[in-house]
């Protein structure tokens, strides 16, 4: 981005041979030591040397493309150079730079590669040097005179600070980068400074394009010096460029025909921003003309310009040549390139757009050294299509950019580029503004045509990340709708083919119907032919026959006769007849009589279901009310969780959760590091006071030990089918798990092993739906779905040390709970569906109760007298045992209530139909708690025996265990269940919460977090690294060991 | 009169096509019903699947989307213990789709216990078949008013034809009892040689007496399958084609039997030739049992059976009642009706088409 010139001196051989072979210089500025080759602005000089020394500043300004550059560096700086410049010394140093991205930087370099010990210094030392400059040049507005104070060698030396294309100030600065700002008014303040520090003689020229003067306003002091000394440079007239043309045509010693000049002069026209146009479309023709002409004296003429294209067509051929000259992996990266540094504005209006060469890599998809060898084919000193010059060597931060806007005019190839690319974004932004209204389900998802568009666009251009994020944040959101989009309109073809393959299958089938019936048909043909010869032949004995019958004809006569007789014996039972009718006629009336009473039956009927129809529209109206208040319950919801948030800032406990959140996103491959953020969130949140049953905490710690392979949270494999009743009792140390194929197993806990003895086995009809184990485990009575005999059905009863088992008749239908009495004397059931509560004293049965209303669940309370039901029609109804169990209503819940349950301090918890819990004292007066969490109805409840957890199964899928002693604590979610969950049981000493689904797994969940925060450091073998330390705790909070055991991670 | 025509055709067609395009909606309209549906039943918000399902089952649904939802349905109300409503929802996707199977392994066992529950096998098949015959016939006692020693007589088969109505039910797993009625034709050829016309007083060298019958018939027949009955998905490749092999038994009624000469004499000249019914000339007896035994496969076409096979029916009675017509066949052709069985050997195809009525069986 910088260049330093030193002194002029026409010395440097290569440069040299390249004047004489070609004297323009095509698309780049002219350079200082190319002056002799500089014509048309003679005279123009003065004026910008006199008021630069007089102001010690001065702007040269113009128009894109009309030499500004050029002009400073062969029409200024050798007048500069010769000492003309009066009322000071002749002895100058001219440092020159360019801002590019980082203004300051490129200064310091300028200034730095002035000294002559810098140019000798190894690249440590020029680090170390640049790095000293660029640090003094920060460190005040005062640096710059200072860096130069530095490197001044004699006192009487005169500074000139030539900024060349200081509007890349403004076009270069990064939107996204605040310090940008900051860095540009530094810059200028510098420049300012140095102007006015009158002891060492600094002279600033600054040139820009005139589009960006208004930018300047923003610097007050910068805006008074451009007033006070500025050159606006002016338009070359005709007769200018006609010696722009013709004199270093002449230097070059050559001749050029005059027709020539007058078509380029016609050619170029009045537009300001044409001469590099001119100069290229120069260089080019020369270079022809120096390869192909026909004799050595022949001047430049028209078919040299011709040959070259014209100055409409040079460029494009040009950057075609190089275009040509990559591989085909590097016409891609080529294309993306162009793609990434334009941008298109409104129809046909393509703009420049500079862009970061890390920026470019990464939209490519590529590496940067692959992208410089690229770029590098353009800006050959030969062709300069694209900025930096050259000679800069180029990094990650280097602003690409094209060397004139021209050429997006001109390359018909770029100018394709630049639609193309701005239709990609057109579909890039449309494709994102779907996946945002669909996200928030404003939109669906996308099909043909779309889709496909779509599609070809994404295969087309392969969009990456940096690319997509240059026009639309969501890039990812965005990728992915359009993947789900792909596969759901794949699953919808592959269902349609399915289903064209079955019609296909059918129209076979009818075929091949047909073709049997038409084989069948034709056999029957041949044999009608056959049959036909056959009956020719008969027709003519017929012949022969005929004779014979009429012999016969006589007897035939007497048989008429016959005949006769019996003619009149039918007229008589014709009579008959006419009376059976009459008969029929009266039989029909009554029919008809009947028909009309059938008809006003119907009619009745008719009247019954518009009345049904009015219920059921009163109905529609009763949903759609609950429907609002579920509504409702949903926004309360979300509001107590923000409450609980906004009340959660202690900053550890709250670093806890994250990192145990952030354990359970880590992938399976991260055991190692997953264990180890599970383990610290559980330091932090225990040594912090956290909520001993949290969550996160739980969660966190849960997957991990899960995925470090622990015993203890593996499942209860053994059964075939689902299951619907697990139980344990409160002593020894069994539970009890049966299915819905009958199946029975006992499981032992011995410590986080669990062994399982089968009770019984599969059996076909034999769906259980609740057990009991009486209090010593010896007793098992399962009921359930049993095959009936003479209308009642059975419960069975096991003995659970020797597995008998014996059978007690005399429920009906179905029993869908059982509970044996605290004393193990006697069980109480609910069967009938629902509509009856029967108790056993193992030998006999008696109902007693018969509910006026279903329930759905029943439940005893600890000294086994008071049995409360769940009723279908969302009551409450306690049966009394000290009164001959008699129904009363205790609490209205208003919903469908599924579960009940009771815990041995008499506290009832019921679940309902919408997942909602409440928790209420028996003949308590407060009301009831509300427990929200689950969000599909509950399937069971169960307290524990010690009085700390509620725990409740939902066919959402979850298990929550709600901490008795804080109802408004988070409960722990046990969300890690394939199917609904359909009942709950704690182990006996309540360490575990076993779980059973609608699947064959029983699910086991430690109740103690503590239990489960041991295991973790035994399964790794090292601690976080620092960097892990950094990134998932803070880098702020200084590392300590998860583990002691081990060492700290490298 | 043409116009009025077109006009007609015109409309038909625009009404075919808007009615078209209403079905094409409602149904995508009812496929996304079933997506949410299965979604309403993984999140257990089953009671709300009756109410989404009611409009799209009565009109909407493709046939094995209403199955989907029947299924889904039944589940709901299982799980909601609403066993009466699970009894109706099952006996309606049992009648609307007579092809349902429950999968044993991954249904649950709720579903199963149900649908076993219900009758879902059909209650019989009929269907029809047809096919070709050759006779082969066996003599037991050679009779004629030629020289029976020189005769060089023989008997060769010639091609009939069988069609049939059957109607089968099956037994357990492996045993099929079919009866079907059958109108059989049958023909063979008998060659005699040797033999002086007396009227005439040409010689005779070569008779052939072509006789055709066309029967009747009725047979029971009792099948054994070669493999058990089974779940259509675990049966492999030539399980599936249901091979069997069936004994049984069929009573012919002959209604004509037609005997048709054709003579060539040594002088090269042919005589008339004659036609005879032979059960009006009394010589065949009309009733002719056989006894079967036959080999077929029953491929599954859809919901529909398509079956062929090979059957062999061995006649055991003597088919000939009188051996001479003491007229033209005796005077003229100078033949004797032989004492023989007939046997037959049929090839066929067919269709079969189950009867289902599913109902509620009574425990």
């Amino acid at each position: 981005m910088s260049e330093i010139l030193e002194d002029i001196s026409p010395s440097s051989s290569s440069n040299d041979k390249k004047v004489v072979d070609n004297p323009f210089p095509g698309l780049r500025p002219f350079k200082i030591e190319e002056s002799h080759l500089f014509f048309g602005r003679e005279g123009q000089s003065d004026e910008v040397l006199l008021k630069l020394s007089k102001h010690r500043f001065v702007g040269v300004i113009g128009p894109s493309g009309s030499g500004k550059s050029s002009f400073i560096y062969c029409g200024v700086l050798p007048i500069l150079y010769g000492g003309f410049l009066t009322d000071t010394s002749p002895d100058w140093e001219v440092v020159v730079t360019r801002p590019g991205a980082g203004p300051i930087e490129n200064l310091a370099e300028s200034i730095v590669s002035r000294d002559p010990a810098y140019i000798a210094a190894d690249e440590e030392e020029k680090k170390i040097k640049k790095t000293i400059i660029n640090t003094l040049l920060r460190s005040s507005s005062l640096g710059l005179v200072e860096a130069v104070l530095q490197s001044r060698r004699s006192t009487d030396k005169n500074y000139l600070i030539l900024v060349d294309q200081f509007e890349e100030l403004f076009r270069f600065k990064d939107s996204d980068d605040s310090t940008a700002v900051n860095e540009t008014l530094a810059f200028v303040n510098l420049l300012i400074e140095a102007i006015n520090y009158s002891d060492v003689p600094i002279y600033v020229a600054i040139t820009m394009r005139s589009d960006f003067i208004g930018d300047c306003a923003q610097f007050p002091d910068l805006t008074k010096k451009i007033n006070d000394s500025h050159y606006l440079i002016p338009q070359m007239t005709r007769d200018q460029k006609r010696r722009a043309v013709e004199g270093p045509v002449a230097v070059g010693d050559a001749q050029i025909a005059q027709r020539l000049v007058q078509q380029l002069l016609n050619d170029l026209g009045d537009s300001t921003d044409q001469l590099p146009i001119l100069q290229h479309a120069l260089m080019r023709t020369w270079g022809y003309w120096s390869k192909y002409r026909d004799r050595q004296d022949e001047p430049l003429d028209i078919k040299h310009y011709e040959a070259i294209g014209t100055m409409s067509e040079a460029l494009s051929m040009h950057a075609n040549e190089a275009y040509d000259e990559l591989t085909d992996d590097q016409k891609l990266i080529c294309e993306s390139i162009f793609k990434a540094i334009t941008e298109k504005r409104g129809e046909n209006f393509g703009i420049r757009r500079p862009t970061r060469l890390g920026e470019i890599a990464a939209i490519a998809d590529v590496s940067e050294e692959e992208v410089i060898e690229v770029i590098d084919k353009f800006r050959d000193p030969s062709r300069s299509l694209l900025t930096p010059a050259y000679h800069v060597p180029l990094n990650a931060k280097s602003m690409i950019d094209i060397s004139h806007e021209s050429l997006m005019r001109i390359w018909v190839r770029l100018k394709n580029w630049v639609d193309d690319e701005a239709d990609a974004v057109q579909m890039y932004l449309r494709l994102s503004e779907a996946a945002a209204m669909y996200q928030v389900g404003k939109a669906g998802l996308w099909r043909p045509p779309d889709l496909q568009l779509a599609l070809n666009w994404q295969a087309k251009h392969r969009p990456t990340l940096v690319w997509g994020q240059r026009y639309h944040p969501a890039f990812e959101r965005t990728m992915i709708f359009l993947e789900y989009s792909k596969k759901e309109f794949e699953t919808e073809q592959r269902i349609k083919e399915l289903q064209a393959k079955r019609r296909l299958r059918n129209a076979r089938i009818v075929a091949l119907v047909l073709a049997a019936a038409t084989v069948i048909s034709l056999g029957f043909l041949v044999y009608a032919f056959y049959q036909k010869t056959i009956a020719d032949k008969a027709r003519v004995e017929a012949v022969d026959n005929a004779k014979l019958a009429e012999k016969n004809a006589a007897e035939a006569e007497a048989q008429r006769a016959a005949a006769e007789k019996q003619r009149e014996i039918a007229i008589q039972r014709e009579a008959d007849a006419i009376k059976a009718e009459a008969a029929a006629r009266e039989s029909e009336k009554k029919a008809i009589a009947a028909l009309s009473e059938a008809e006003r039956q119907k009619l009745r009927a008719e009247q019954g279901e518009e009345a049904a129809k009015e219920s059921a529209e009163k109905a529609r109206i009763a949903q759609k009310a609950a429907e609002e208040q579920r509504k409702i319950a949903d926004t309360q919801k979300e509001a107590a969780q923000k409450a609980k948030e906004a009340a959660d800032k202690l900053r550890m406990l709250a670093i806890g959760k994250s990192m145990a959140i952030k354990s359970t996103q880590l992938r399976n491959e991260q055991a190692t590091l997953k264990g180890l953020l599970a383990q610290q969130a559980y330091i932090f949140n225990s040594e912090n006071g956290g909520d001993q049953y949290d969550n996160d905490i739980f969660n966190g710690l849960y997957y991990a030990i899960k995925e470090l392979g622990d015993p203890l949270v593996e499942s209860l494999g053994g059964h075939e089918k689902g299951i619907r009743a697990v139980a344990s009792s409160t002593t020894g140390n069994n539970i009890f798990s049966a299915d819905t194929q009958g199946k029975i197993l006992k499981w032992s806990l011995k410590g986080e092993h669990r062994v399982a003895d089968t009770i019984i086995n599969s059996r076909l009809y034999h769906l259980i739906r609740s057990i009991d184990v009486s209090s010593d485990n010896s007793k098992l009575v399962a009921g359930g779905e049993f095959p009936q005999v003479a209308g009642t059905t059975y419960v069975e009863i096991f003995d659970v040390n020797n597995n008998q088992k014996r059978t007690i008749s005399g429920f009906e239908k179905e029993v869908w709970n059982v509970i044996i009495t605290p004393d193990d004397r006697a069980f109480f059931t609910l069967d009938n569906d629902g509509k009856s509560i029967k108790r056993s004293d193992f030998n006999n049965v008696s109902q007693v109760a018969a509910t006026s209303v279903r329930l759905n669940d029943i439940a005893l309370s600890n000294d086994g007298k008071y049995i409360v039901g769940a009723g279908n029609n969302g009551k409450i109804y306690l049966y009394d045992g000290n009164k001959n169990y008699a129904e009363s209503v205790i609490y209205d819940n208003g919903t469908k209530v599924l579960n009940i349950a009771i815990s041995n301090d008499n506290v009832i918890g019921l679940g309902d139909e919408r997942g909602l819990i409440k928790v209420f004292k028996l003949f308590g007066t407060t009301s009831p708690t509300r427990l929200v969490g689950h969000s599909s109805p509950i399937e069971d409840l169960k307290f524990s025996s010690d009085g700390r957890f509620l725990a409740s199964a939902s066919r959402d899928k979850t298990v929550r265990l709600w901490n008795r002693s804080n109802y408004t604590a988070q409960p722990i979610k046990l969300d890690d269940h394939p199917d609904w969950v359909f009942t709950v049981a704690f182990s006996p000493d309540n360490s575990q919460v076993l779980a059973g689904t609608k699947e064959e797994i029983v699910r086991a969940w430690p109740t103690d977090i503590e239990v489960m925060a041991d295991k973790i450091c035994g399964k790794i073998d090292e601690n976080m690294t620092q960097d892990e330390w950094d990134i998932y705790v803070a880098d702020n909070i200084d590392y300590e060991k998860t583990c002691e055991q081990h060492a700290k991670g490298k | 009169m043409q116009k009025v025509n077109k006009a007609f055709y015109v409309l038909l067609i625009i009404v075919s096509v808007t009615f078209c395009a209403f079905e094409t909606k409602a149904q995508t309209a009812c496929t996304q019903t079933l997506r949410q549906a299965r979604t309403v039943f993984d999140e257990g918000r089953i009671h709300e699947l009756e109410q989404l399902l009611s409009d799209c089952i009565d009109n909407g649904f493709t046939d094995d989307e209403r199955t989907e939802a029947y299924r889904l349905l039944i589940l709901a109300h299982i799980y909601l213990d609403e066993t009466v409503k699970a009894d109706d929802a099952m006996l309606e996707l049992l009648r609307d789709n007579h092809g349902f199977e429950i999968n044993q392994q991954a249904d649950p066992a709720e579903l199963i216990n149900l649908y076993n529950t219900f009758r879902h096998d059909p209650i019989f098949f009929w269907g029809f078949r047809g096919g070709f015959n050759t006779s082969f016939v066996n003599v037991i006692e050679a009779h004629g008013v030629h020289d029976l020693n020189n005769s060089n007589a023989s008997y060769s088969n010639q091609l009939g034809f069988v069609v049939g109505l059957l109607i089968e039910k099956r037994f357990g797993s492996r045993i099929t009892l079919r009866s079907d009625l059958q109108y059989i034709i049958n023909t063979f050829d008998h060659s005699f040689s040797t033999f002086r016309r007396t009227d005439t007083n040409i010689d005779i060298v070569n008779s052939t007496a072509s006789e055709t019958q066309n029967s009747a018939g009725m047979s029971l027949m009792a099948q054994f399958r070669l493999f058990p009955e089974k779940e259509a998905i675990r049966k492999n490749k030539f399980e599936k084609l249901n091979p069997y092999v069936g004994l049984g038994v069929t009573g012919r009624y002959i209604l004509s039997s037609a005997l048709t000469f054709d003579v060539s004499n040594s002088a090269g000249a042919s005589p008339d030739g004659a036609s005879e019914d032979l059960i009006d000339a009394e010589i065949r007896n009309q009733f002719n049992p056989t006894a079967d035994i036959e080999f077929g496969i029953k491929k599954a076409l859809g919901l529909m059976y398509f079956t062929a096979g090979v059957r062999y029916s061995y006649g055991f009675l003597d088919i000939t009642d009188r051996h001479y017509d003491n007229g033209r066949l005796t005077t003229f052709f100078g033949w004797g009706a032989n004492d023989i069985n007939t046997h037959s050997l049929t090839a066929f195809i067919g269709i079969l088409i189950p009867q289902y009525v599913p109902k509620k069986l009574t425990k």
